[in-house]
């Protein structure tokens, strides 16, 4: 029977992973091991993928990935002739088989630590590593002080972050690295994490466990034992073990793997001074006992065997590598891609590799099952063996993940129930941010009128009000509407939603060549494009990988929130959340759109698999949100004090400059014309306002079609004029190239308007016309520039986002030649067919 | 010289400066690889996907 077969709710036992490669070693990393119950949980709104529940936690599988798992209804199949877990592994198991191999004296030693743990100085450099969503960043954050992003989803760290502490006299430098299951080479965080290890030598390895699925988490704990590094286990979530009415007796098992464990709570801070001080008792011992792994008869035989293989090989070649011997050999026996490539540099690599062949063939001959599969199991075996002992059975089951996922996974409210809470979202947005934005207007106006009537007139002035409180302050007002949107992303990824709505996404990603796993960078997209493109390093298939990270672009960031806004509010106040959601969804269209295209030219390579672990809903901290909401708004503030206040200075110069005192002098000469009109009493006081105001217009207008600003914006007018957008317009779409903000403090410098008083830059823009008197922004330039601001460049920052992921110049050109052409063809099919309609 | 436009040509200039340092920097400044740096998964990837296709 297969697991794609199994009824919701029905329980079943896993007999056998079928398939190859990077799927296969995944799945069995994440507990798929022979004999381990697994249950099928539910099925996602359009039947697939469907979520199982496996060692405690939950992980969802498509059908045609759970058709590789090969399964039995009847336990008893299974235990029969399943090495796994049989009974508890006791110490002096442990020890003996240690000790044994020690006799055996086929393994140098290797010392990778340079003090070989007899450490002088008091500084230690701490990594963190553990599962992904285990809680790494969440300790790092609070031991540090630092501000790192967390969310409840596997993969929230694609990057290592180090931040710094002191503790009881002690320098602590901590590297935050990415979550991983294992310490394979399939993926390239996995290896990222081993090179990281191995290279950079932390003196200690603090080893975050979440405490709620402890036997999965334990198995990364086991290939660190394997690597003999200095080690303290951070037991996280401890709370969480507590409520489920469960007991671990954590120092007996951690006498058992001979690695000090501590419970903590990392969102609330307990257990974090107590790990700093077990990380400095490993840091001072002067010896590290390393236990090891009992792999069983048959595998420790094989061991043995290409230990002494490797004894007619210099021990000087490859202790460079910093990896005990044992180590290496079990890597070659799995047929670890990054050890073999490693073993080939060595003299007589074919000697080895023949041998390590005939073992293979040994172990699959013996076992019955594949070299991977064994250590896998003799691990997962090791590991239930030690808990088998230690750890009781749950007594209190909540119910609150299975009742919200009942909901938010259900086959028929499921997807209105997300659609519903992106509509929610941008109406918070909008109409809630709306109050706040008016408020800051009207201080950013007062300010404007402030100086404008206190300050001597000249260029200054004009700076001033013109160029900084016009750039700058036609931004600053969007920061309620950034903070709310935040507010809502924020809640988003701390529930444990996110990777829900890549659940139930998943179906629809897969028509267009991609999976529930990219759906998760598209929604971080619509906070901001870079860290988005960044959490790409997730998908483990680089082809879908790479469309991801083109795709991201299409989805509305939060700097394109204020242009939305601006125009949203001025032109369509009526229906502006539904053109907002229009706006979104129409950039994601445009992404599925790109993505199908992608797959079927540039990208064909098969797909990988589905496999994405589904965290339990936990409540979000207010501290977590509001951290979260502060540093985007700081952000969002620090953007105001440097590219934007550059951006605003530099167009203004542009559009200051040169001056022209001949032609200024005509227009005054006009101006004195009028006055004596006014003065002979020919002329009315309201025609002399009204023409005098005229000629201030013409005046502007004149002055800015000649300075530098105007001449470029003359030199592209003719490729944008057919859209409909006249100079202005292409200048600031031009300067919003480097980030997506300048459009409006452009246009905040370009639109002064001709009112004495500082208006707002709505205003400005429903006045503005052309010579004619007809407006500048009817209802199609309206249209056609709005989805130009969706869909061309995207900013310079995720151009190089995109460049250094793909590590080419290439593809990152590709990303912005394909994104403006293709703003400029739906931009002029919205314009040019529009006319011929109305 | 006019006091308000000796500012702006002050202030220009440092904007200027500041400018020419951002584009010196995006263009000639080496940037740091983090995660991929030197690591083989791409390469490991291609070939299995070759593998894979095979």
């Amino acid at each position: 029977m297969r697991l794609s077969e199994l009824q919701t709710g029905q329980k079943a036992y896993i007999v056998k992973v079928n398939g190859s490669g990077a799927f296969r070693k995944r799945i069995l990393e994440m507990g798929f091991i022979r004999g381990e119950e697994v249950k099928s949980i539910l099925n996602a709104p359009l039947k697939d993928p469907i979520k199982y529940e496996i060692m405690e936690y939950e992980v969802s599988l498509r059908r045609s990935e759970a058709v590789m798992i090969e399964i039995s209804i009847l336990a008893g199949d299974i235990q029969n002739d399943a090495p796994y877990k049989k009974k508890p592994i006791t110490e002096e198991e442990v020890q003996q088989n240690t000790e044994a191999s020690h006799d055996s004296g086929t393994e140098p030693r290797i010392h990778h630590y340079k003090n070989g743990g007899n450490h002088t100085d008091k500084k230690i450099k701490v990594a963190l590593l553990g599962n992904p969503n285990s809680g790494k960043t969440t300790i790092f954050n609070l031991a540090s002080g630092a501000h790192e992003h967390v969310g409840n989803y596997s993969g929230v760290t694609v990057d290592s972050k180090e931040g710094t502490l002191r503790h009881n006299g002690y320098e602590f430098t901590l590297i935050d690295l990415p979550g991983t299951y294992s310490l394979s080479a399939y993926t390239p965080e996995e290896l990222f994490v081993r090179k990281h290890i191995l290279d950079e030598k932390p003196d200690v390895i603090v080893n975050v466990v979440s405490a709620s699925a402890a036997e999965r988490n334990l198995y990364l704990t086991t290939e660190l034992i394997d690597l003999q590094v200095p080690m303290v286990i951070a037991l996280n979530m401890y709370d969480e073990l507590e409520e489920s009415g469960r007991t671990f007796e954590y120092e007996t098992f951690g006498s058992l793997i001979n690695t000090p464990i501590l419970p903590t709570v990392g969102k609330r801070g307990e257990g974090i001074p107590q790990l700093l001080e077990k990380v400095i008792d490993v840091y001072k011992k002067e010896e590290y006992d390393y236990v090891r792994i009992p792999y069983g008869r048959v595998l420790e035989k094989s061991i043995g065997i290409m230990e002494r293989e490797f004894k007619s090989v210099d021990p000087t070649l490859y202790a460079g590598w910093n990896m005990p011997l044992r180590y290496i050999c079990v890597k070659l026996l799995e047929g670890d891609k990054d050890i073999e490539k490693r073993v080939r540099t060595l003299p007589q690599p074919e000697q080895i590799f023949s041998r390590r062949d005939k073992e293979r063939a040994y172990i699959e001959k013996l076992l019955r099952e594949d070299p991977e599969s064994a250590f896998t199991n003799a691990r997962y075996g090791f590991i239930a063996g030690g808990l088998k002992e230690t750890l009781t059975e749950k007594t209190q089951f909540s119910e609150t993940t299975k009742l919200i996922d009942a909901l938010v996974t259900h086959k028929y409210i499921g997807f209105p129930l997300f659609f519903l809470f992106l509509w929610v979202m941008f109406e918070a947005t909008f109409r809630l941010g709306n109050y706040p934005m008016e408020w800051i207007e009207w201080l950013v106006e007062q300010l404007g009128n402030l100086v404008r009537g206190n300050m001597q007139e000249g260029p200054l002035k004009a700076l001033v009000v013109d160029g900084i409180i016009g750039g700058v302050g036609g931004v600053i007002v969007f920061l309620p509407n950034i903070v709310i949107l935040y507010l809502f992303i924020a809640f988003m990824e701390d529930s444990g939603y996110m990777a829900r709505a890549a659940f139930i996404m998943d179906k629809l990603m897969h028509r267009i060549g991609l999976h529930g796993k990219s759906f998760i960078p598209l929604i971080m997209g619509f906070g901001c494009n870079v860290p988005a493109i960044m959490a790409t390093r997730t998908i483990e298939s680089r082809s879908s990988r790479m469309i991801t990270m083109f795709i991201v672009p299409f989805m509305s960031c939060s700097a394109r929130l204020p242009v939305y806004i601006l125009f949203v509010s001025a032109f369509i106040p009526k229906y502006g959340s539904l053109v907002m959601l229009g706006l979104y969804a129409f950039g994601i269209l445009i992404a599925a759109f790109t993505a199908r295209i992608l797959r079927k030219t540039a990208f064909k390579e098969e797909e990988t698999p589905f496999v994405m672990e589904l965290p339990p809903y936990r409540m979000p901290t207010s501290k977590s949100i509001i951290t979260h909401m502060w540093d985007r708004s700081s952000q969002y503030l620090r953007k105001m004090g440097g590219p934007i206040l550059i951006a605003s200075i530099v167009i203004w110069f542009l559009g200051y400059f040169p001056q022209n005192a001949e032609r200024d002098a005509a227009f005054d000469n006009e101006i004195a014309m009028v006055d004596a009109q006014y003065d002979r009493n020919e002329i009315s006081h309201e025609e002399r306002e009204e023409k005098v105001t005229g000629i201030e217009h013409l005046r502007n207008t004149t002055h800015q079609e000649n300075s530098y600003i105007g001449n470029i914006g003359k030199f592209i007018e003719p490729a944008m004029r057919p859209l409909g957008f006249d100079w202005k317009i292409s200048v600031s779409l031009l300067s919003g190239m480097a980030a997506k903000e300048i459009v409006i403090s452009t246009m905040g410098v370009l639109y002064t308007g001709d009112s004495e008083d500082q208006q707002s830059l709505q205003h400005r823009l429903k006045a503005e016309s052309y010579a004619d008197g007809s407006p500048i922004f009817t209802p199609l330039v309206v249209a056609g520039f709005l989805l130009f601001v969706l869909i061309y460049f995207p900013c310079v920052a995720s151009v190089v986002a995109i460049k250094e992921e793909s590590h080419s110049w290439r593809w990152a050109l590709f990303s912005v030649l394909y994104s403006t052409g293709l703003a400029w063809l739906i931009a002029f099919l919205v314009y040019q067919i529009g006319n011929l309609l109305i | 010289m006019d006091i308000q436009l000796f500012i702006v040509i002050i202030i220009g200039i440092i904007v200027g400066i500041i400018l020419i340092r951002a584009i010196y920097r995006f263009f000639f400044t080496e940037r740091d690889h983090s995660i991929c740096g030197g690591c083989t998964g791409c390469d490991i990837h291609k070939e299995q996907a070759r593998h894979l296709n095979r």
